[in-house]
């Protein structure tokens, strides 16, 4: 039996036999949220509750060891150590290595998977999406970081906002539902009159720590989110800073509109605001189609704004979050592979500020046809299309810096501290910025590209590619610097750069899923551990895949065989030396004195 | 034979001769004194002696004061063909070598008043002496600094002061794309 929820159950002669999630299978997005602090005199495990338990958990390990136990008294202590172990107990861990992935499926089912064990803590089948005559057809879009508690994280719970539609067009009303991420209660639910056409997370939070969002419809207004004066006046404050652009993917028009004033409508509706149009960017139909575009996280940390090149020479990255990268086809050409010749198609990729709308940087691949797969990180674009004239897919990078920075050269400045490196920029200053790039080879068709994130962003990047063989590849991004020559000096080769070849290498240990297919890859989700060494990386498709790298390796902390007891003595034997070594030499110089 | 046992009674040799007697009474010897030799002219030779001992001395002093003084010298020397040998990779022996170039100058400043003090003497000038030995030991500072530019540990270039400047804050936010399907 299929239930609403996409679960299956066998029911045999009114018993249910088995059951099983598999709306885990169509997971539409995902967030995260941290597990509850350890609170000092509650014991999280639940397993000791018992005396009588505790004692038949440590005989069957008797038994265990003793080889006498039998198949399902192993499998009983199996199930026992999972439980008991420290990656699946339900709070914070000191590496961040514990998290609750809450994902969304297209049942309209939430669910939270733990990340030790990814067992679903809680599911929770939201009552707003579920078919009703209010709502024929729901279905769940995305689902965002409402309430993130970090003053109050011992007495307040984080929850998400999931946001959903009662219909296929844009035009049906929208629904919109908070959960509690620890318990899976829903909060609230409202579903106002308007649409959802785009919803955008602010970078403000109120004094509640609920992140301000707009929702816009599809008449350009936009609705404020959480409704409470504060709000209002948060928004107010920032009022000139808060831009929208929107593409439209079908005309070939990306337009920019900036916050104008409250709606005007019959109803006045103070969290409703009008935009005003400030910029379009109109690609000619007849030469150019959008047919991918991509920007960077929001959430994404950049350690420090230089560059240091060889021979000590610095280039400032061009780090705005304003940026927007659009990938064009040639018309003919935004279909399949192999139904257009390489001299009818071309790909052309162009870098907007979406501040002012701004085109930064534009390149044209000819010969070159989509499906455009990109990733946006710091100041680069990695892009992944296919090569008509080569028969070949190609990987391509675009690292954008700004040379307006370049010429704070002195470093008696910098000694002094009378630069102005650090103060705000805003996008409406003239950017003279510069970009590198370079094409490379690459064999394998790819169904998702992500970038490694780290907490502070120092550790170097690696490129996670999910590739058509349902594997994800991590790539090191220096096989991707445009500084690669094919005779590197000696000072570029101190630098770490791969003297250059045609393709990118594919090494076969750098599959970070090993052996195993994640089926039916769709997306590849990476979040940052509080560890800086480490990223958590989520890959979900039919299958679901769970699994922390290491980009440089763990170097922030001791191996796992360290050898705590060799230290130990090692100091206690130094000591011993140094004590033993002190009392001989006083004695020898009494002996002297007294000769 | 009566006379050499009955003037020194401490003296346990009979026929010993103390030549360095200065006492200015004539009787005390039971050797008469030459004819024409007087004590009291001793006791001018005396302080003549004094003096020209004084005199050496701090002439001593002096000059050994100037060889301390120039002693770094050869240490600059032996330091500067120690730093030569270690290269210009930053590996243990041209870290410690560095250090220790570094490290001896400073404690030899530390301790100059120590060193000179064997020396201090009212007539000699350790001014001088004192300088010259601050200034060589200056001398072997900066020869340990170069060597740590050399070594590139020296924050002398731009790429060492903006790798920390945290990246600017904007302004502007800007957010949109595609509509949600």
């Amino acid at each position: 039996m299929v239930m609403e929820d996409h679960s299956l159950l066998l029911v045999q002669q009114g018993e249910i036999v088995w059951s099983r999630e598999d709306g885990l299978a169509s997971v539409v997005d995902v967030t995260t949220s941290e597990l509850p602090v350890q609170k000092e005199g509650v014991s999280v495990a639940k397993v000791e509750q018992n005396l009588f338990e505790w004692l038949k958990g440590h005989m069957l390990k008797l038994k265990g060891t003793l080889m006498i136990a039998s198949p399902d008294d192993l499998a009983a202590i199996q199930a026992l150590r999972l439980r008991s172990s420290e990656k699946s107990k339900m709070t914070r861990d000191h590496n961040g290595f514990r998290k609750l992935l809450i994902v969304l499926t297209r049942a309209g089912k939430v669910f939270a998977l733990h990340t030790g064990d990814g067992r679903v803590v809680w599911s929770m089948l939201l009552p707003s999406l579920r078919k009703s005559e209010a709502c024929e057809n729901p279905v769940g879009l995305h689902i965002y970081q409402w309430q993130v508690p970090h003053h109050h994280a011992l007495d307040e719970n984080p929850s998400v906002l999931v946001v959903g539609r009662c219909g296929p067009s844009l035009s049906a009303p929208s629904v919109l539902s908070f959960i509690d991420a620890y318990t899976g209660m829903e909060l609230k639910s409202l579903s106002p009159a308007h649409t959802a056409a785009q919803v955008i997370p602010l970078p403000h939070t109120d004094s509640t720590e609920q992140r301000l969002h707009l929702i816009i419809d599809d008449n350009q207004h936009a609705y404020l989110y959480p409704r409470t004066p504060e709000a209002i006046d948060i928004l107010k404050h920032e009022f000139s800073n808060v831009y929208w652009y929107s593409v439209d993917a079908d005309n070939g028009v990306i337009r920019g509109h900036a916050l104008k004033s409250n709606c005007v409508q019959e109803a006045v509706d103070e969290y409703c605001f009008d935009f005003r149009d400030l910029w379009s960017v109109v690609f000619p139909s007849e030469s150019e189609k959008i047919i991918a575009t991509m920007t960077r996280k929001a959430n994404e940390v950049v350690h420090t704004q230089a560059k240091v090149m060889t021979d000590y020479d610095v280039m400032y990255k061009y780090i705005s979050k304003n940026l927007l990268f659009v990938a064009n086809a040639a018309p003919k050409a935004a279909g399949e592979i192999g139904t257009v010749i390489p001299e009818e198609a071309w790909l052309v990729i162009y870098i907007l500020d979406t501040v002012t709308g701004r085109i930064l940087h534009r390149m044209t691949h000819h010969g070159c046809q989509g499906p455009v797969h990109a990733v946006f990180s710091e100041n680069w674009v990695v892009y992944h299309y296919f090569n008509l004239r080569a028969h070949r897919y190609e990987m391509s990078v675009v690292e954008i810096y700004d040379q307006s920075r370049a010429d704070n050269k002195d470093v008696w400045r910098f000694v002094l501290g009378k630069h102005n490196l650090t103060s705000p920029i805003s996008s409406y200053s003239r950017p003279e910025v510069i970009a590198k790039s370079q094409s490379y080879f690459f064999t394998h068709s790819v169904k998702a590209i992500e970038a490694t994130s780290t907490a502070k962003g120092i550790t170097s990047k690696q490129l996670l590619i999910g590739t058509i063989g349902d594997q994800v590849l991590a790539l090191d991004k220096r096989f991707l610097d445009p500084r690669r020559t094919v005779n590197p000096s000696q000072a570029e080769k101190e630098d770490g750069i791969i003297p250059l070849t045609d393709s990118l290498p594919i090494i076969p240990q750098s599959y970070i899923t090993h052996a195993l297919k994640v089926e039916g890859l769709r997306g590849i989700v990476t979040v940052p551990a509080k560890l800086e060494s480490t990223s958590l990386v989520f890959v979900y498709g039919v299958d679901l895949f769970f699994t922390q790298i290491a980009p440089s390796r763990t170097y922030d902390s001791l191996t796992e065989d360290f050898s705590y007891a060799l230290l130990l003595l090692t100091i206690v034997a130094l000591v011993a030396a140094i004590f033993v070594t002190w009392v001989l030499s006083e004695r020898k110089d009494l002996q002297d004195k007294w000769r | 034979m009566d006379k050499g046992k009955g003037v020194m009674p401490s003296n346990t040799r009979r026929w010993a001769v103390d030549f360095s007697d200065n006492s200015t009474s004539p009787s005390s010897r039971d050797v008469p004194d030459p004819p024409g030799f007087s004590r009291a002219s001793i006791d001018q030779d005396d302080s003549t002696l004094s003096r020209q001992k004084r005199d050496a001395e701090s002439n001593w002093k002096a000059q050994k004061a100037w060889e301390v003084a120039q002693a770094p010298f050869k240490n600059l020397l032996m330091m500067g063909f120690m730093m030569w040998m270690a290269g210009s990779t930053v590996h243990l022996f041209s870290i410690g070598i560095t250090f220790s170039a570094l490290w001896q100058p400073i404690s030899a400043l530390q301790s100059v008043g120590k060193i000179f003090e064997p020396y201090k003497d009212s007539r000699v000038e350790l001014l001088g002496p004192k300088l010259l030995f601050i200034a060589l030991n200056l001398g072997g500072l900066a020869l340990g600094v170069w060597k740590l530019n050399a070594l590139g540990l020296l924050p002398t270039h731009t790429s060492d002061w903006v790798s920390s400047l945290p990246p600017a804050q904007e302004v502007e936010y800007s957010g949109g794309g595609l509509n949600l399907s």
